[in-house]
């Protein structure tokens, strides 16, 4: 039999042990530990931005971006999460990591944005899910289905996607729903 | 439902956050709840009411090729269909769709479908 230390084994000076983590389903801060600044002051941050609304039957709203990514710490100093309210626009609203507030990165992730007429898209974003599209009662593609389920495309009338999107999914919707809240986790060891 | 904050820069909406009231006055931007208001990016805020951004003829104009194309996508499947209901007004429609942008009525006003698809 193995453990799970023969794999990955406690790092010398710190480290291992159970993950702390704190979720953001509102704005708020995330206060860095001296404990997380002493261990190097290293964060695994999930963040997603706001869905937005389809537009007309035939264009499903896009998923808001997610993002999955590390930053260092260097101080314990309160860092602004910002989380992106749920909308009717055909373009969502962003979520930020002030990341800078503590010698971090500043990062956002941007709102999903609706396709119009000339098909949907998602440009110059990671892992967001593009909403469907439809012409009419025929299906033109199906939407994207994001990360996790996180930022995944809005229906259109006859594309499939998400019609009503849950709280803080970040997902699109259809063009009588409003978009998906956004969402952040921050995970560290101490 | 949700308490929603809009973040004003420079008398525009920048982005509307989940926000309780507490903590927007932590943040240094200028904010104001919205959570009963129309409200979303890229509205100007006048210190009191906010307005939907104004569309230059340009965008309007580029918004309604664009839907015109569409149009004539969505129905191009009625032409080679002679048995097509109304088939003779879908293609009047059509013919209507590509003279548009030549009239007075465009961008404005759209030529009517003879029916809903």
């Amino acid at each position: 039999m193995s453990n799970f230390s023969d794999f990955f084994p406690v790092a010398e000076g710190g480290g291992g042990g159970i993950p702390k983590y704190q979720e953001f389903t509102s704005s708020g801060t995330f206060t860095p530990s001296q404990a997380l600044i002493d261990a190097g002051g290293r964060v695994f941050v999930f963040l997603v931005g706001g869905g937005s609304s389809g537009s007309g039957e035939d264009y499903g709203g896009g998923g808001g971006e997610v993002l999955l990514f590390y930053d260092t710490l260097t101080t314990t100093s309160a860092i602004t999460v910002t989380i992106a309210a749920s909308t009717t626009s055909s373009t969502g609203n962003s979520s930020v990591w002030n990341g800078d507030d503590a010698g971090g990165t500043l990062i956002t992730a941007a709102g999903g944005v609706t396709g119009n007429y000339g098909g949907n898209f998602q440009s110059n974003k990671l892992t967001a899910g593009f909403g469907a599209r439809s012409s009419g009662s025929t299906p033109g593609g199906g939407a994207g289905s994001g990360v996790f389920g996180y930022g995944a495309g809005g229906s259109s009338w006859a594309g499939p996607g998400v019609m009503d999107p849950k709280a803080n999914s970040g997902q699109g919707s259809w063009h009588q729903s409003s978009g998906g809240s956004g969402f952040a986790r921050i995970t560290w060891f101490e | 439902m949700e308490n929603r904050i809009a973040i004003i820069k420079n008398g525009l909406v920048d982005n509307v956050i989940v926000c309780s009231d507490e903590f927007a006055e932590y943040l240094q931007d200028q904010t104001v709840n919205v959570t009963e208001i129309d409200c979303e990016i890229g509205y100007s805020y006048d210190g009191t009411s906010f307005t939907a951004p104004i569309k230059s003829i340009e965008e309007l104009e580029i918004e309604a090729r664009m839907w015109r194309d569409f149009e004539l996508e969505k129905t191009d499947f009625i032409v080679p269909l002679t048995d097509f209901p109304n088939h003779a007004a879908w293609i009047t429609y059509r013919q209507q769709l590509r003279d548009w942008t030549t009239t007075e009525d465009f961008p404005n006003t759209k030529p009517t479908a003879p029916a809903e698809l």
